[in-house]
């Protein structure tokens, strides 16, 4: 069935991608206008900007953060670039992509071996506790340690008594993605990792414990993201990071308002199910009736009082954290004598305890993650969220319900979610669909630097790189999109309403500029080296449209940066020079206007309405 | 996928409101509602409205406290608990009900790190009201965050917030009407052409190399290529122009802003926090008069206390003093500037929480909270509301809601912010939900309008079932 929205969408797209091929510089009427309302103020219509690129320029964009620069030529084009998916062909690069362990990743390997970050605290601590200071720049050591090694640090035994060295992880997982985004073949497990790391949000602030074994949490969606999703939920429920975020760790048995309900609200509101299938209270919670999939009766939704049940089921599901006798080792922990081991009533149709009474240990907990995860609504829930990220914002009936067949088919299959996602990727939605989702400012300024080549500060052999007050991504957090750092368990948003503000699009903008400034971060990006000056004004223009784009931006964009760089009066056919009030004396200080003048274009083309979208 | 009412509700309104959208820019909406017969009948006013939301569930029973209900301690202070496990909140500020209606006469303390706030009470420019909040079951975050915004009780995807549509009826001839404090923009300001956001007043400009850039915005040969470039009207170029104006405005009230964040007698200066920064930033904006703000949000998270909720010391011990200091020092600062018969600040947040805490020392999420109003036109030092108890509980476990939060916005919408039409701003809101127990929350200067109340059009149908009530 389509519904009146997706047919009102759906016809939208076409005008407007006629539309923008030809009329770019025209502002679209998109819609005929219907009749006065008054509580309608505005809604967003889809971003009309941009022309429909080659289905190459999508999946680089939507797959990952971008093409990468090709230095190669069309013979050995590098690996991300526009001429590589055009020589492998779209289904290739696909499928290479959904398979990442088969890509050779040792050039970005070498560089994540060759980073060092800068840790510097002073001394701390009296007496017995005294501990020095430290300044050094030490390689990234902990993204493949184990809970044993990261537990050290978690509870702050010599050496790790400073804060510093507790957070230290989190700041070498942070660093470590900057780096993978940017250089990473496996540009879709990147992706990926991104997006489950939305899905299941966990605060990096919220304990030392979290911080000190962020690595761990991190792996879980590098080992899952194309794996089993159960598998996945159930990593993420057994998780430290988890386990303190949402307070499951003191989840014990007791009458009354004895559970700590934080964790199965989520599991069920944010990681499986969905709002969409909250019923909320009732008093009969099994008067809320049934749905069937493929022959298959579900209950239709979920209740407070199932949420209820499923908090009592995960009572006792911890972390040896030593409190309350608990070794202390930071492992998954089941304290038997906090678990509750009555009869339960879990998302069942009818009347009946589907959780019989002292069932073994973890079993309950196990069974909840089942019938989570094998309920359609996840399927559907899950999906629609996949879909917003890589096609856009307006669900396809038809792909989501492609996918959701999928899903259900290969519940248990290890590659579960591979399956799902060549489903998602190989639509013709997501060749056809452009600039309805919001380049966030990660992929906004990750995209930026990949198409122009940037290198990031992992040599970092000066002060004001890496780990000191001016690391790029402490500049990076006023566009409101740092890492790890939201603090409500939804995740950071991909809504084109939610991006598209003035302060965050302000700061956004200002990225290009100050992270390359050696106070904002110290990002190297040479554009006057990839610039043929003898060019035209034009030539110039379009070489840099090609490079960040790969597709035409409208006429109306295209002549604004060609007025910038001719300073509005100069002959667009004669190369740039400088122009009325600048004065210059010799011919490096006429360079050094000419390179102002051009990285102040290049910033200009990745501010315009083409470059936020994809 | 079935059809369901509000996503065809939700698709019709993005056609009409594209449509509307193409105004943005010329700010000429009160000329649009007139010719359609919706402007408010009252004129708007210069008042300056401040929306403070609590994010994360607090827990009203602990802020404004039933001292005298022997029912709390016996939920909230387990056998053998003291001063710092007991969630039963110890040496309260005395408040004086002042209110014949409210139920009880005495019984009831304010948490003692709100020591700002009692003053302010005891002067009479704050109330509360108790037992207030959303009529909806819901007791997820999000849904609840969406419903109270979107000002639905049960559409949380209604395409505008609340405060949208009440600056759309008044339609405010000002360069910045309405700031969110922060990066983002809430959800009560969804679908407004004039909200805007700024995190900080430095730096809001377009910034690059020194030869094509320029504090004067008229002089920034970077900025005005980029404003050539966004000419469009979709959800990204309306953004942008928004942030073009914003940049303008800013800039021309730069003089202004600069008095105000060198006064010496800023009480403002010496806290810190994230909130204080947005207060500092909305008190700046307010007093560089120019910029005539008419509407600012400023969020306060961190109430999510399911775990170690340490009323008596601990993390909302804490976050009760970041709350009270900011807000006595924000409204003192503006006290300060004569300005406080212009300023009034409403704090609430999405729900209250369970009245017994759960056996890790914190509270699960529930329902009846408490909101504070502030400001010289507030009929302060008294507690505004009905109190039902807390023997009778909403499906037994919850403080029951008798004051529907839109009734306490909307008697600072119609009285003190000139907008009468109160069926527009709250879709579904009748004179019976009116609620007689918060009329005089604030004072009005004129004689009380008739308020124009219109049957709920928008999304009155949604996915859920009708709110099952005990």
């Amino acid at each position: 069935m389509t519904s009146r929205r997706q047919f009102l969408r759906r016809t939208a797209t076409t005008s407007a991608a006629v539309a923008g091929a030809t009329l770019a510089a025209q502002p679209l009427a998109l819609f005929a206008q219907g009749t006065n309302d008054d509580l309608t103020v505005f809604t967003n219509p889809e971003a009309a900007t941009a022309a429909l690129p080659s289905p190459e320029v999508i999946a680089l964009n939507r797959m990952g953060f971008g093409p990468a620069r090709n230095t190669g030529g069309a013979s050995s084009p590098t690996p991300g670039s526009i001429a590589y998916v055009q020589r492998l062909g779209l289904n290739a690069y696909i499928e290479e992509q959904l398979n990442p362990d088969a890509i050779d990743d040792s050039a970005c390997d070498a560089i994540l071996a060759a980073t060092t970050v800068r840790i510097s605290y002073g001394p701390g601590g009296t007496g017995m506790t005294a501990y020095p200071g430290k300044t050094a720049l030490e390689p990234l050591q902990t993204l493949n340690q184990n809970i044993d090694q990261l537990w050290q640090r978690a509870s702050g035994v010599a050496p790790y008594q400073s804060f510093t060295e507790r957070t230290r992880p989190v700041q070498e997982v942070r660093v470590a993605t900057w780096i993978r985004a940017t250089h990473s073949r496996r540009q879709l497990l990147e992706a990926l990792v991104e997006f489950w790391h939305d899905h299941f949000s966990v605060y990096a602030g919220t304990s030392g414990e979290v911080s000190a074994t962020w690595p761990l949490y991190n792996r879980i969606f590098r080992q899952h993201a194309l794996g089993n999703f159960r598998e996945m939920v159930e990593a993420v429920g057994r998780s430290v990071a988890m386990m303190y975020y949402l307070n499951n760790r003191n989840n014990q048995a007791g009458g009354g308002e004895g559970a700590n309900e934080n964790y199965a609200r989520e599991l069920f509101e944010l990681h499986t199910l969905g709002s969409k299938n909250y019923l909320r209270f009732y008093d009969n919670k099994f008067g809320n009736g049934k749905i069937t999939y493929k022959g298959v009766d579900y209950v239709r939704g979920y209740v407070d009082e199932d949420v209820y049940e499923a908090a009592n089921a995960f009572t006792g599901w911890s972390i040896a954290d030593g409190d309350n006798n608990k070794p202390d080792t930071g492992a998954f922990h089941y304290k038997a004598d906090w678990h509750d081991a009555t009869q339960k009533q879990i998302l069942n149709i009818g009347p009946g305890n589907n959780l019989s009474t002292n069932q073994p240990a973890e079993k309950d907990g196990e069974d909840v993650f089942s019938m989570l995860c094998n309920h359609p609504g996840t399927a559907e829930h899950i999906i629609t969220k996949l879909y917003t990220r890589y096609i856009g914002e307006t669900p396809s009936y038809a792909v989501v319900e492609a996918a959701k067949a999928k899903w259900m088919d290969t519940v248990n299959a290890p590659d579960q979610l591979q399956q799902v996602m060549r489903v998602i990727l190989t639509s013709t939605e997501f060749k056809t669909t452009w600039g309805k989702r919001a380049k966030r400012p990660f992929s906004f300024v990750i995209g930026y630097f990949r198409t122009v080549g940037a290198t990031l500060p992992v040599d970092t052999a000066t002060e004001g790189r890496w780990g000191a007050l001016t690391d790029p991504w402490g500049e990076f957090a006023g566009s409101g999109n740092a890492l790890y750092e939201w603090r409500t368990p939804t995740g950071y948003p991909d809504k084109l309403n939610y991006w598209f503000v003035p302060n965050s699009l302000l700061r956004r903008w200002n990225h290009m500029y100050r992270m390359t400034q050696s106070w904002g971060g110290g990002v190297q990006t040479n554009l006057p080296s990839q610039t043929n000056f003898g060019q035209s004004v034009t030539q110039i223009v379009d070489a840099w449209i090609a490079q960040l784009f790969g597709y035409a931006v409208s006429d109306q964009t295209h002549q604004v940066l060609i007025d910038f760089m001719r300073r509005n009066t100069g002959d667009a056919t004669l190369p740039p020079f400088p122009g009325e009030g600048e004065w210059f004396g010799n011919p490096t200080q006429r360079q050094e206007i000419l390179n102002d003048r051009l990285n102040a274009m290049v910033w200009l083309l990745a501010m315009s309405p083409e470059y936020q979208v994809q | 996928m079935s059809v369901s009412r509000r996503e065809f509700l939700t698709g019709c309104s993005a056609g009409i409101a594209a449509m509307a959208g193409g105004r943005v820019g010329n700010m000429v909406f009160a000329e649009d509602q007139s010719a359609s017969g919706h402007a408010s009948t009252l004129a708007g006013t210069d008042h300056v409205f401040v929306m403070v939301f609590l994010r994360g569930g607090m827990d009203g029973l602990s802020y404004v406290v039933p001292v005298g209900d022997q029912i709390y301690y016996e939920r909230r202070a387990p056998q053998g608990a003291n001063t710092w496990n007991s969630l039963a909140v110890q040496n309260t500020l005395d408040l004086n009900i002042n209110n014949g209606g409210f139920g009880v006469s005495s019984g009831f303390g304010l948490h003692p790190q709100a020591l700002g706030l009692h003053r302010l009470y005891q002067s009479g420019h704050a109330a509360f009201v108790h037992a207030t909040g959303l009529n909806n079951d819901t007791r997820s975050h999000f849904d609840a965050m969406d419903f109270i915004e979107r000002g639905a009780l049960e559409n949380k995807n209604a395409a505008t917030g609340w405060l949208a549509r009440h600056l759309q009826v008044v339609a405010p001839q000002s360069t910045l009407p309405t700031v969110a404090a922060g990066n983002a923009i809430p959800s009560s300001l969804l679908g407004s052409p004039l909200a805007s956001s700024i995190a900080s007043s430095n730096d809001y400009q377009i910034q690059g190399p020194w030869r094509y850039t320029d504090d004067d915005p008229t002089k920034n040969q970077m900025y005005t290529a980029l404003k050539r470039m966004y000419t469009g009207d979709d959800t990204l170029n309306r953004g942008a122009k928004r942030l073009f104006q914003t940049v303008d405005a800013m800039s021309n009230a730069l003089p202004a802003l600069r008095t105000t964040w060198t006064s010496a007698m800023n009480p403002l200066t010496n806290l810190g926090g994230s909130f204080v920064d947005s207060l500092k930033l909305i008190s700046q904006i307010i007093q560089a008069g120019e910029l005539n703000l008419r509407v600012a949000t400023v969020d306060l998270g961190g109430w999510d206390h399911h775990e170690n909720q340490g009323v008596n010391g601990g993390q909302f011990f804490n976050l009760i003093g970041t709350l009270s200091d900011g807000l006595a020092a924000f409204y003192n600062e503006i006290t300060a500037a004569g300005m406080q018969n212009r300023v009034t600040i409403a704090v609430m947040s999405e729900f209250g929480r369970r009245l017994g805490a759960n056996l890790t020392l914190g509270t699960d999420h529930g329902h009846g909270g408490v909101m504070t109003v502030l400001g010289g036109k507030v009929n302060g030092g008294k507690l505004y509301g009905v109190w039902p108890g807390l023997a009778d509980l909403d499906q037994s476990q919850d403080l029951r809601i008798t004051t529907d939060y839109r009734a306490v916005l909307g008697e600072i919408v119609v009285n003190l912010l000139g907008n009468d039409k109160l069926g527009t701003v709250f879709p579904g809101l009748t004179e019976g939900e009116y609620l007689a127990q918060v009329r005089g929350l604030v004072s009005n200067p004129a004689a009380q309008p008739a308020i124009d109340y219109v049957p709920a059009a928008l999304g009155t149908t949604s996915m859920y079932l009708p709110i099952a009530r005990r």
